[in-house]
């Protein structure tokens, strides 16, 4: 299999990560880095932690590859599965260094970055994944609570327009929504 | 009547009115109601997210520090080869080659002519080392500079079949840059980067299905630590690989 010919490389890179193809690696890196860095960096606050925790990420899956088994879902939510234990274990670590009670820290943490704040980084990272003008009309729509009429308006695009490309966009949006649920 | 679609319950998810007909359905029909939920909770999660956010990309040397950790590992371990398909490989690595320049280029196909002459008697078939390692072909290295041979590189094959290029040569430190060891083929137009010399010698796994014939010249590099992940075109030693 050429990965670089295929039509979409993502439909290939979870069987390629697992079979251990290195090309499969950096593609997984191209598409997810931004997701687990911004996860990283929107916990633990600083670029230093986030760059730790996002190349212990990348590698320990690659490591660990054995473990992934792509019948459970895509390798990108096996990955963030990764991330947020990586991230938990930072906190935990912090909270070591300041004698805070540890276990409740990162405890409280594991179910922040479950909750809310995970679901905004994810759901901010597929929108995104759909490109353009999909992504910016499905924002506006949900995100911002702009009315239909209020987007072709100031996107200058017919109202038909507009209601296809929601629609579409959220069919999109939920087949991969919840592909996250599988796997994490 | 039959099942709704996908793309009229996404519809009523964004607001969309339901007519009589696909709403009796509705009420009635527990897959598509499960399946219109599924839109929804879609639709109330951006709603509760609030802002949508902008993602962040690590920089590059983020990249740099995966791909030697990798390299690293699969060098250390005994069984490390994987699996990699030598199309995959060329594919992501080729368009490396085309932004060297073209004196360095046409030098090292020079070299590679030499393969087919002097070449051939280098070949050591089946030697056994003292470590119970195979050595399948062997070259000597030689300094850029100054022509002079600064030690020898072979590919040997462990117990458990595992191939390794082993390098032993003179090594010296750079400042902010790293020693890189590559594999490259007789064209130079595919290229793989087998990792960093630390040490006067090193030993590096070859990917379990890789043609490593194919890719005969070895060469070492030095590579600024810039995190652009391309041959920097200053190469300081070379070997030919006779097989």
């Amino acid at each position: 299999m050429v990965l670089g010919a295929a039509h979409d490389p993502l439909a290939t890179i979870d069987e390629a990560f697992a079979r251990g193809d290195e090309a499969a690696l950096e593609l997984l890196y191209r598409d997810v880095s931004a997701l687990v860095f911004t996860l990283a960096k929107r916990a633990l606050g600083t670029d230093m932690d986030a760059e730790d925790v996002t190349q212990q990420t990348f590698v320990s899956a690659w490591k660990g590859r054995d473990g992934y088994d792509p019948e459970r879902g895509p390798v990108r939510a096996w990955v963030v599965g990764i991330a947020r234990r990586r991230i938990a274990d930072a906190l935990a670590a912090r909270s070591r260094d300041v004698r805070v009670a540890t276990k409740a820290a990162s405890e409280a943490f594991v179910a922040e970055v479950g909750g809310r704040e995970m679901d905004r980084v994810l759901l901010s990272y597929e929108v995104e994944s759909l490109g353009d003008p999909q992504a910016t009309v499905v924002s506006m729509a949900f995100f911002d609570g702009h009315t239909h009429e209020d987007i072709a308006e100031r996107l200058d695009m017919p109202l038909g327009t507009v209601k296809s490309h929601i629609r579409r966009g959220l069919v999109v949006l939920r087949n991969r929504w919840e592909a996250w649920d599988v796997a994490s | 009547m039959s099942h709704l679609d996908d793309d009229v319950l996404a519809g009523f998810a964004a607001g969309q009115q339901r007519g009589p007909i696909s709403g009796e359905h509705l009420a009635q029909c527990a897959e598509c109601r499960e399946r219109a939920e599924s839109f929804e909770r879609l639709v109330s999660g951006m709603a509760d997210a609030g802002e949508r956010v902008t993602l962040e990309s690590p920089p590059e040397h983020v990249w740099q520090g995966i791909r030697s950790e990798v390299m690293t590992f699969e060098g250390e371990s005994s069984g490390g080869a994987s699996g990699m398909p030598e199309v995959a490989l060329l594919s992501s690595r080729r368009r490396k080659a085309r932004t060297w320049s073209a004196g360095w280029v046409a030098g090292a196909a020079a070299t590679a002519g030499v393969v087919g002459g002097i070449g051939a008697t280098m070949w050591i078939s089946g030697l056994v080392s003292s470590t119970g390692e195979t050595t399948l072909a062997s070259a000597p290295l030689a300094d850029l500079s100054t022509e002079a041979t600064v030690g020898q590189a072979q590919v040997d094959v462990r117990d458990d079949g595992t191939r390794v290029l082993v390098v032993d040569t003179d090594y010296h430190q750079v400042n902010d840059a790293s020693i890189e060891v590559w594999m490259i083929d007789s064209a130079v137009e595919g290229m793989i980067s087998l990792g960093y010399l630390s040490s006067d010698h090193g030993e590096f796994v070859i990917p379990a299905g890789f043609d490593y014939a194919a890719y005969p010249i070895v060469d070492i590099s030095i590579e600024p630590n810039d995190g652009n992940p391309q041959h920097s075109g200053v190469s300081i030693t070379r070997g030919i690989l006779g097989l």
